[in-house]
């Protein structure tokens, strides 16, 4: 039962192996409709595993085989991720390692409770239950961003995008403040909750029990995946929000209007504050916690989270003020403004900038066993080339490598069995008489009523 | 007054590692060298300095050198300083640190996206896709030190003996502590117009107090990374205070003159191989936590 639960509502949030509906589905919907749907929708999924994982005997091995999931589908997502162009897909990859990651709290959590690890399972479960909700902050509002450049330019390609912060300085802050999230980055929300799971992991090493040792290959793969979100987002924006435009339409954006970047602004607002009031927000976690699994009650906030509240803050205000501080000094002291220096290359044209597809070349040269980036090039020949040509597109491993092949194989059965559906009406006859005359022997032989 | 101290001895002292680098450099090659707090002069120099900026830049470009210096001093300061100990303790910092370094690495890379220019782009590429490696490696290893002393703070997980697995566990934080730092085998800080290049390239077009806060946060990480490594190794816990410092401040010389040792008599490694090198820092580490793991048990 417990298996089932897990397929079908992992189905719908979309982990690791079952998210080959996701990056096509979030990328093709209206950016809001996508924004609710990450935020949301996928979150249904989680709920359910959360709810059944409450209600349903867990199967042992349910709970390390969880983990395994959750964090290899975390660094597989991101890196699929980084090597995609179009923006919105990215960001659906996104979802996928952030779904990892909570998946891999829970999976936690159940094995504390299997393994009486009272201590470092609450922090797993509400780490894990937080990130549900620093998630859907987050990516709502990269989802927001993502669809005021697509109003303001018309196209999804981070390739033909570019230099965005000019026209549009306002989406470019909050998509910013997302990134800065999203990459589990302190002093913002993404980051309370991945430590509340670092933090638990590294407790359950500290413990040497049975099937604990997998919290050390999950705390390396939590790391990994950290670092290539990192990697995916700082590639997002700098293609998109900085540097030059690369491309007519990208020059000539325009900002969003003001409902838009209200609700990023407030997005944005939650994004920092659930960050630097952790303990405000631990009791309600807490409590869900407890509701969860009633035995893991009581001990106020720990006192590690106190801690990190404080330095939250501290580094909030620090960067704020010490920012502000800074910019204020520079303003006085004046600059002065040049092309690019670049050791020298001076005005190249603006698509010689390095391009989302180069940024991700290295992480896709590391994923061509899982993901062969498909090329299509036509050098440029001759003394006076005529044409060159160069496509890349990246394909999705599970689906075009696993259920594509599945689903033809199926449609390739079926039209063979289709081959018995001709339409002649004297072979129907036979049919049914062979039918007929099979369900007579059947009765015959087994003595019948 | 013990949070300025402790902020006034990684201000003060990171910029002579490199210093002392050069030194052992020119050393070896046979030159005189730079005098050591050569660092210093250049810092209160471009201080001074006048700033020019990138047509391209947003505000971000002159925002992100000071988060970045900040980010990293930050971390510095909740290392444990051998006998003083850690400013706070709490468990998991550890993480934080690990995170605020990323942090940095972030505004860097923002900043070399901001000038447009394909060179500098290149650098942040390379930058943020090793790092995937290098901080696997390096949780890994912190993930040993944590399993070893069963301690979840800095504090308490670098003051323990070292256990047998030191020797792996110095050798894999060496080779993350020259990747993080862009020290020879990953990258030539001599060079500035080569194609292979992580670190130098992603702050060509800083200048002024802009290029000070970065070349100053790099000296402090570098300083922040041979603590480590030296707290991870050596069990300064368990010895007297007078020992404990000077422990600290000889294996941290130790590491800064093997920094330059390795750049003088090793060449850059072919760009190719770069993530091999830091996948056998993992493996490193690997090997370390099993045997932290084992020593456990038993």
């Amino acid at each position: 039962m417990f298996w089932l639960a897990l397929l079908g509502f992992g189905l719908k949030a979309g982990f690791f192996p079952l998210h080959v509906w996701l990056p096509a589905a979030h990328a093709s919907a209206p950016s809001h409709v996508s924004a609710v749907m990450s935020g949301v929708a996928i979150k249904m999924g989680v709920y359910g595993i959360v709810r059944f994982s409450g209600w349903l005997p867990v199967p042992p091995g349910a709970a390390v085989t969880m983990v395994t999931l959750g964090a290899i589908g975390a660094v597989t997502g991101m890196a699929l991720g980084m090597v995609q162009n179009d923006l919105k897909r990215l960001l659906a990859y996104c979802s996928v390692e952030n779904v990892g990651v909570i998946l891999a709290g829970l999976g936690g959590a159940l094995l504390a409770a299997s393994s009486g690890g009272a201590a470092w399972g609450r922090l797993a479960a509400a780490g894990a239950l937080w990130h549900v909700w620093n998630h859907g902050l987050f990516k709502a509002l990269l989802f927001l961003g993502a669809g005021s450049v697509l109003h303001a330019t018309g196209t999804r390609q981070m390739s033909r995008l570019g230099g965005l912060w000019r026209n549009m300085p306002w989406t470019a802050a909050g998509f910013a403040v997302g990134t800065l999230a999203v990459a589990g980055l302190p002093p913002l929300n993404g980051w309370v909750s991945e430590w509340l799971i670092y933090l638990a992991w590294l407790e359950a090493a500290g413990r040497h029990e049975g099937s604990v040792w997998v919290a050390l290959p999950a705390l390396t793969l939590l790391g990994m995946a950290g670092a290539l979100a990192l990697a995916g987002f700082i590639k997002a924006a700098g293609t998109v929000f900085l540097g030059l435009p690369r491309s007519a339409a990208a020059r000539e954006a325009h900002e969003s209007g003001r409902g838009m970047l209200g609700a990023m602004a407030v997005l944005a607002a939650f994004c920092a504050g659930l960050a630097w009031a952790p303990t405000a927000v631990w009791p309600v976690m807490a409590g869900v916690v407890e509701c969860w699994h009633p035995g893991w009650r009581g001990a106020g906030t720990p006192d590690a989270l106190v801690e990190l509240g404080k330095w939250q803050v501290g580094l909030g205000v620090l960067l704020a003020a010490g920012g502000g501080a800074w910019w204020g000094w520079m303003r006085r002291r004046g600059w002065r403004r040049a092309v690019t220096w670049d050791c020298g290359y001076a005005a190249p044209t603006t698509r010689m900038q390095y391009s989302s597809g180069s940024f991700g070349g290295w992480v896709g040269a590391g994923l061509r066993w899982a993901c062969g980036v498909e090329r299509q090039v036509r050098r440029p020949r001759g003394v006076f080339p005529e044409s060159a040509r160069w496509l890349e597109r990246t394909p999705e491993p599970v689906l075009e490598r696993l259920v594509q092949p599945i689903g033809r194989g199926l449609a390739g059965a079926s039209a063979w069995v289709r081959r018995l559906q001709h339409g002649r009406l004297q072979w129907y006859v036979v049919y049914v008489l062979v039918g007929l005359g099979a369900l007579v022997l059947l009765v015959w032989e087994g003595g019948g009523p | 007054m013990e949070t300025l101290a402790r902020l006034a001895f990684w201000l003060v002292v990171a910029p002579l590692l490199p210093g002392l680098i050069n030194r052992v450099k020119a050393r070896l090659a046979g030159r005189k060298g730079p005098p050591v707090w050569q660092l210093y002069s250049d810092l209160a120099r471009l201080w001074r300095k006048g700033v020019v900026l990138s047509r391209a830049a947003s505000p971000g470009f002159v925002l992100a050198p000071a988060v970045a210096w900040v980010a990293v001093v930050g971390a510095a300061w909740l290392m444990p300083l051998g006998p003083a100990g850690g400013p706070v303790h709490f468990a998991g910092d550890v993480i934080l640190v690990v995170y605020l370094l990323a942090l940095a690495r972030f505004a860097t890379a923002w900043s070399a996206m901001e000038t447009g220019s394909s060179f500098e782009g290149m650098g942040a590429a390379r930058e943020v896709s090793f790092a995937v490696l290098g901080e696997a490696a390096l949780l890994t290893g912190l993930l040993a030190l944590s399993v070893r002393s069963g301690q979840t703070h800095l504090e308490g997980m670098l003051a323990g003996s070292a256990g047998a697995g030191a020797v792996l566990l110095g050798a894999a934080l060496f080779v993350v502590l020259l990747a993080e730092n862009s020290r020879v085998p990953f990258d030539d800080p001599n060079t500035h117009l080569e194609l292979t290049m992580i670190h130098e390239v992603m702050v060509l077009d800083h200048s002024g107090p802009l290029l000070a806060a970065v070349l100053h946060g790099a000296a402090v990480k570098l300083l922040l990374f041979a603590v480590l490594l030296v707290e991870a190794v050596l069990p300064l816990g368990e010895w007297s205070p007078g020992a404990a410092a000077a422990g600290l401040a000889a294996g941290v010389l130790a590491v800064t003159v093997g920094v330059g040792l390795v750049e003088s008599l090793m060449a850059r490694l072919a760009f190719r191989r770069v993530p091999l090198l830091l996948t056998t820092a993992f493996l490193l580490s690997v090997f370390a936590l099993l045997v932290a793991w084992r020593g456990g048990v038993s």
